[in-house]
């Protein structure tokens, strides 16, 4: 009965006037509660999703308008791209494509050791463990540009440090590639792969030896590899008086650092081997 | 509209309204989330269902809220949740006795009630942007932090230990139509040891990149910054302490001047050993959604320069960005640069500065290609590392990534890129595939497996296994564990180990913490991860964020 009483009612009222729209809204729908809620016109929610460009990170709290400008036309076309809000701090040197380091939430970087493997320089080691600024030093552009990726670009000072010590590179004849001697977690613990061409180190029983556990002195190379240093002494941990008695059917033997030379070199190719009952004098 | 046809609508109103009652007996007692936001959710019932203010509700699947507004049909809940949570819905309110409504008024009375609302005077309310709102009409914001960073080197002579705060003003209004903008950092090294590199002797550091007082009007005219400035939309500009002056049209396009003293690139100190002056060229355009041509940017600068260390020289460069369709983004960026001899005079040495391609390309909804170029010709030199290669930088760097999404919740990419040092000629390759389960736990988790193969002056491989996890716009984390081997940069090959980890909690709407970690060891052919002739490096950076 009401039904009819309200039926009745509209048909003896006359045809509404068009519904006005708020100032400014040019939209065709008037369903308030998809964007305001009972509170008040502000703050306003939309499901942001729906458009395409889902409101991610710290884009849930920009304001509507930081993105659509002055206009209410909330439906008009607004640039997707990173570049057509924020300025790019980076001066254009790694274009629009802000994902590959930042994510929404933050202005922080994502980027990090691991993905400078993505570059022409893989952080190992104990580069990966120093700040960006030890390499990038321009702060002002905030450009990564390196210069080069050669060792002795950034290590030229540790070179340079050695002169003076007891590894005297310059003066041993040491070349500027650093990493065919170094590993890059440490200065300390060098190999030297030329080594072998003289006297094996890379395998064998002096594997891993330090240079002054033979070496009296490295500043009389004449040239590394040239197997003619007179300066290994071997007798230091090999002691005499065991050498000579396991030594007693060799002959020519001479408790001396060249003669063990002679016949020792450790290299592949030589069939000389270490005694098997060699012993260390410690 | 004649009496049948209005007494016919009315009656067909009757039915309408008598079937809605019908069927609110048998709506089902579950009411949902609409929509949510950080803090708050919109359910898609109201006070008809029995919804009141204060009322506390647990959704099916986990969290709850307390109701904060109700409307009849909507409410608006505070709490935890997400679109699609389901609630019970609580006993509906006893039905009000009915009442009989007074009897309608005669429609001469209608009419003349009707006849003073529409006379009624209502002054329109519209809405006026606050003049100079920074990027295109934004209030403005202001960010700050607090953050800590260790790195630490087993073997090494210790810990390096960094405490930093950093404060950015972005658009905050001044009045008449003036904006201030600031961004700037101070830094603390605690601990360090040598050998240092970067400015050794000074523990303490202040970074300023802006400083600004700007008045830049979206509905067009002029348009400046003075202070240090980074200026608007130049490209390839830095930041430089002088002034940007401009004439800006309606839509965003603007034409103008800037000059001043760039600063010191490693210190930012103020220095008039390196100075600038141009004009610059600034275009946007979005086209509509049915154009074949979306959006169009485009930026031009030409300017006269005078560095230290590369002399007096001219510069141009350009910026193209567009949209096309919805399948394509492109962009290039071109810049020339040529030394200038005897009072311009003569132009020399007229070289190819930087050119840069990026391009993403959707040509099927399920298959995306991304791809750059880069070509930097060393125009800004870098003070790169204790060796100061001050003309180094020269490079060349592309990449190419395909991805496509198999299924829903299937990614498959496969990634690629080469980069060389034309300094040294030295370049790295690598390409190696990457699968993704993009849609885990209810569209919260992501995990993806990667391997990739190098090749260069620096060979290897390397292979990953990530995990993120999140939960909307709140919690974040991430963990990732990778294998690297590397040949040809030791005596021997490097096989490393790491695990990283990064966790990002939104505390509130303007409070973020943020902590990664990363750690490797060296394995280096040894058995053991700890041993002696391994070695160990372990970061850790913890901030505190706030957003106002």
């Amino acid at each position: 009965m009401s039904a009819l009483l309200v039926a009745l009612a509209v048909a003896a009222a006359p045809p509404p006037a068009p519904r006005m729209q708020p100032p400014g809204h040019i939209v065709v729908e008037t369903r308030c509660e998809a964007c305001h809620s009972p509170a008040g016109w502000t703050p306003v929610a939309f499901d942001h999703s729906k458009t395409g460009f889902p409101l991610e990170g710290r884009h849930v709290f920009a304001s509507c308008r930081a993105c659509h400008g002055s206009s209410t036309d909330f439906r008009a076309p607004v640039p997707t791209s990173c570049g057509a809000c924020h300025p790019d701090v980076h001066t254009g040197e790694f274009g629009n494509r802000c994902a590959s380091c930042h994510d929404p939430s933050s202005w922080a970087t994502q980027f990090g050791p691991d993905a400078h493997r993505f570059t022409n320089f893989p952080l190992t080691g104990r580069h990966a463990a120093i700040p960006c600024e030890e390499c990038h030093q321009n702060q002002r552009d905030k450009r990564f540009t390196r210069a080069a990726a050669d060792c002795f670009a950034c290590h030229q000072p540790d070179y340079l440090r050695t002169a003076g010590t007891s590894i005297d590179h310059a003066r041993a004849g040491f070349g500027t590639d650093c990493k065919s001697c170094h590993f890059p977690t440490r200065f300390k613990g060098a190999r030297f792969a030329g080594h072998d061409a003289c006297f094996q180190l890379s395998g064998g029983p002096h594997a891993g030896i330090s240079c002054f556990d033979c070496h009296t002195s490295l500043t009389s190379f004449i040239a590394p590899g040239t197997c003619m240093t007179n300066t290994a002494d071997c007798m230091r941990c090999h002691a005499c008086a065991h050498e000579t008695q396991t030594h007693a059917r060799v002959g020519g033997f001479q408790c001396t650092n060249r003669k063990c030379y002679e016949c020792h070199t450790f290299t592949a190719g030589t069939g000389l081997r270490p005694p098997a009952t060699t012993r260390v004098k410690r | 509209m004649s009496a049948a046809a209005r007494i016919a609508g009315a009656l067909l109103v009757a039915g309408l309204v008598a079937g809605a009652g019908a069927r609110g007996e048998a709506r089902p007692r579950v009411g949902s989330v609409l929509y949510a936001t950080t803090t708050r959710l919109y359910l898609d019932v109201g006070s008809r269902e029995g919804l009141a203010p204060g009322q506390a509700i647990r959704f099916q699947r986990a969290g709850s809220c307390r109701v904060e507004q109700v409307s009849e049909t909507r409410a608006t809940c505070l709490g935890s949740g997400r679109a699609g949570d389901t609630f019970a819905l609580p006993e509906p309110p006893p039905p009000r006795p009915v009442t009989r409504l007074p009897t309608p008024a005669s429609p001469a009375v209608l009419e003349q009630r009707r006849s003073v609302l529409a006379s009624a005077a209502y002054p329109p309310v519209d809405y006026h942007e606050t003049a100079g709102g920074g990027v295109e009409g934004r209030r403005g914001s202001i960010d700050a932090g607090i953050r800590h960073t260790t790195w630490w080197v087993s073997g090494g002579p210790g810990a390096w230990n960094q405490e930093r705060a950093d404060a950015g003003i972005r658009g905050a209004s001044l009045g008449a139509g003036f904006t201030l903008d600031l961004d700037l950092s101070a830094r603390r090294w605690s601990r360090r040891s040598d050998p240092i590199s970067f400015r050794p002797d000074d523990p303490t550091q202040l970074y300023v990149w802006e400083a600004s007082i700007s008045h830049r009007n979206g509905d067009g005219g002029p348009a400046f910054s003075i202070g240090r400035v980074r200026p608007y939309r130049v490209p390839g500009q830095v930041i430089l302490d002088g002034a940007q002056a401009g004439w800006r049209l309606e839509g965003g396009s603007e034409a103008g001047v800037f000059g001043g003293a760039v600063p010191n690139s490693v210190t930012l100190a103020p220095s008039f050993d390196h100075g600038t002056l141009g004009a610059y060229w600034i275009g946007q355009r979005v086209f509509e959604t049915d154009s074949t041509l979306r959006f169009l940017r485009h930026e031009a600068r030409v300017a006269f320069v005078n560095t230290d260390d590369l002399g007096k020289r001219l510069e141009g460069e350009a910026l193209v960005e567009a949209r096309i369709t919805r399948r394509l983004d492109a962009a290039v960026n071109v810049r020339i640069g040529a030394g200038v001899a005897h009072g311009f005079s003569s132009l020399d040495t007229i070289r190819l500065d930087a050119v840069r391609v990026d391009a993403t390309a959707r040509p099927l909804d399920s298959l995306s290609l991304s791809g750059s170029f880069r070509h930097e010709g060393g125009s800004v030199p870098e003070l790169d590392g204790p060796g100061h290669l001050l003309l180094g930088g020269e490079a060349r760097h592309a990449d190419l990534s395909a991805a496509w999404e198999a299924m829903e919740s299937l990614r498959i990419s496969v990634l690629s890129g080469l980069s060389t040092d034309l300094v040294t000629q030295k370049t790295r390759r690598w390409i190696g595939p990457e699968v993704a389960l993009t849609h885990l736990l209810a569209d919260r988790g992501v995990v993806s497996l990667g391997y990739v193969e190098e090749d260069g002056w620096a060979p290897g491989r390397s292979a990953w296994l990530q995990i993120l996890a999140r939960s909307q716009g709140v919690l974040q984390v991430l963990a990732r564990l990778s294998w690297f081997q590397t040949s040809q940069i030791a005596p021997g090959n490097l096989d490393e180990l790491g695990v990283s980890t990064s966790i990002q909690a939104q505390l509130g709407p303007h409070v973020a913490f943020r902590l990664s970690t990363m750690a490797r060891t060296v394995l280096n052919g040894q058995t053991s991860l700890f041993s002696a002739a391994t070695g160990q490096i372990f970061v850790a950076d913890a901030e505190l964020a706030g957003t106002f």
